[in-house]
């Protein structure tokens, strides 16, 4: 395929702008089927209704046109293609706080289709290569699973002019449809510290390079200042994708990643939005970053978690192991046997008793 | 005898074969500076002149029992974490998993299929069963590994079993558990 592709545009080789868009659309077709083959799409139906109610909310003429779809990635992230499918991603969903905030990023995306950015793309870097390019690097791509559409995308990274025209577009639109128009700029401006508290070196595509993110928050903010405001959104948001945002979150979680769920959960008040589980993650962020004083700062979430949840048995288990490590023999082993009586058939179960065994046999008499 | 270290010498280029010795069923081995030592199956190569103790029968890319003791600080070292004598066989499984994930040979697409508590030379110890693809670097095959672990002294203990998914894995993990019960905290008798 790579070599056919790279066949097409052998210098010398004249080709239309007919046959142009028909070569980026056969190959983007093609990269799409792999990405729903490699099972990456998060597949509920509900949450696709939502997302495109939201999309046709915004671009209302093109209703059922662009078609969105959630794809299972923690990472903050969304991108459309030239077919005119946008996916946005379960890490964005989870990072969002309300459906203004979404339509920032549809919008946003929508503004590259609308501009036709994708074509343009080739054309204006003069070089229809960027196709034979794109299948030749496609393997090396950041994001795996998503292989070569990474390239046919709007995560491909366009010139600031198209990303300018993409975010002038999105926020017409925003304002348009009702939201919020101050909702956009805090989505760059959380993206942007997001980047910074877990030294990402390549930002997500959406929000391009870092100084730009905090530029970009910045743009946003200006256009918000004189528009009239909007709806927010918030409850629909909640209930349509709490599902996916969780799931996200236990994806970080098994993951083991603790820059991450401290950058998710870390906010005040962040946390008690995915309750019961969400104060306990974020001691479990702190558990696994295992910098200075996060220890601490662990047994304290475990501990709020407990308090708010008392039957809510993954926090005495990782409490008590926490405690056995400090010598807090007593407390560990109360800890722990409630942890067992709580969830006597979890995988961490047989652990525990090892532990209540192996503490009683150390404790002094 | 000659012709299984050759076909060792093919398989894994850069190996000292000198080092390789066949397994005599009435002898415990244990590297040289380490204090512990095992049985290893009849009809295994054993190779003592690391620091770890490394055996297989087929090569080291198709079946290979690796035991060693690696000090604290440096047995979780790509995954940025530190073990101590007392740490928790949970909490050492938890770290021994990440650094499979850390680093540049990092393993990809790893599931654990179990996790569970059990003793290793008489002490309290995880015995985790992984999957996962070989990092592409040494082939990306599609991998398979039981390890058994715990913390002493002088560092953490693992005994690790790795083979292909395809064949090998089942073919030869009976082996390792007996060679896991095998192991005591001394040195080989000389």
């Amino acid at each position: 395929m790579g070599m056919a592709l790279l066949a097409w545009v052998a210098p010398g080789h004249a080709i239309t702008e007919q046959e142009q868009r028909a070569r980026l659309l056969f190959v983007t077709r093609e990269a799409e089927a792999h990405l729903e083959s490699q099972g990456l799409l998060y597949g509920d139906a509900a949450l696709d209704a939502y997302l495109q109610s939201v999309m046709d909310n915004l671009y209302p003429e093109r209703h059922g046109e662009y078609r969105v779809r959630a794809l299972r990635d923690t990472e903050f992230n969304a991108f459309a293609v030239a077919t005119g499918n946008l996916y946005i991603f379960t890490g964005a969903l989870l990072r969002l706080r309300n459906e203004a905030e979404l339509a920032a990023v549809l919008g946003h995306e929508g503004g590259h289709l609308v501009g036709d950015h994708m074509y343009r793309g080739i054309v204006e870097s003069k070089s229809v290569a960027r196709i034979g390019a794109a299948l030749t690097l496609g393997l090396a791509t950041t994001l795996p699973g998503l292989g070569a559409l990474v390239n046919y995308s709007t995560m491909a990274g366009f010139s600031r002019d198209f990303e300018r025209e993409a975010d002038h577009t999105g926020f017409q639109r925003l304002t348009a449809a009702g939201y919020e128009p101050k909702a956009a700029a805090p989505v760059f401006d959380r993206m942007a510290r997001e980047v910074t508290e877990r030294k990402i070196k390549q930002p997500p595509y959406i929000f391009a390079d870092h100084p730009k993110l905090l530029e970009r928050a910045h743009d946003f903010a200006n256009l918000a200042a004189d528009s009239p405001a909007g709806d927010l959104r918030v409850s629909d948001f909640v209930a349509a994708t709490q599902a996916a945002r969780v799931a996200s979150l236990e994806q970080i979680h098994e993951r083991r990643d603790g820059a991450e769920l401290i950058a998710v959960l870390g906010d005040d008040g962040r946390a008690a939005e995915f309750a019961p589980s969400g104060e306990f993650l974020l001691g479990e962020g702190y558990r696994f970053r295992a910098a200075d004083g996060d220890e601490s700062r662990a047994l304290e979430h475990y501990t709020r978690s407990i308090e708010q949840y008392p039957d809510f048995a993954p926090a005495y288990g990782t409490r008590g192991r926490l405690r056995a490590r400090r010598g807090e023999h007593d407390a560990a082993i109360a800890d722990l046997e409630r942890f067992v009586a709580l969830a006597p058939a979890a995988r961490e179960t047989p652990f525990a008793h090892q532990t209540i065994d192996r503490l009683r046999k150390e404790s002094p008499k | 005898m000659i012709r299984r270290t050759a076909i060792l010498a093919i398989l894994l280029p850069g190996l000292a074969v000198a080092g390789w010795e066949s397994v005599d069923a009435s002898k415990r081995v244990g590297p040289g500076k380490a204090d512990f030592s095992v049985q290893l199956p009849e009809d295994w190569l054993y190779d003592t002149s690391r620091h770890s103790l490394d055996a297989s029968h087929d090569g080291m890319g198709l079946n290979r029992i690796s035991i060693a003791i690696t000090p604290h600080k440096k047995a979780f070292k790509n995954a940025k974490r530190e073990s101590t004598p007392k740490s928790a066989p949970e909490d050492l499984a938890e770290d021994y998993i990440a650094e499979l994930q850390a680093g540049p040979h990092a393993v990809r697409d790893l599931v654990v299929v179990s996790n569970e508590p059990v003793e290793l030379a008489g002490k309290p110890a995880f015995r985790v069963h992984l999957r996962y693809r070989a990092a592409e670097s040494t082939g990306g095959a599609a991998m398979e590994s039981v390890t058994v672990g715990t913390a002493l002294d002088s560092g953490v203990m693992l005994a690790t079993f790795e083979a292909p998914s395809i064949h090998y894995f089942e073919r030869w993990i009976s082996k390792f558990g007996a060679v896991a019960n095998s192991i005591t905290l001394s040195p080989p008798p000389k």
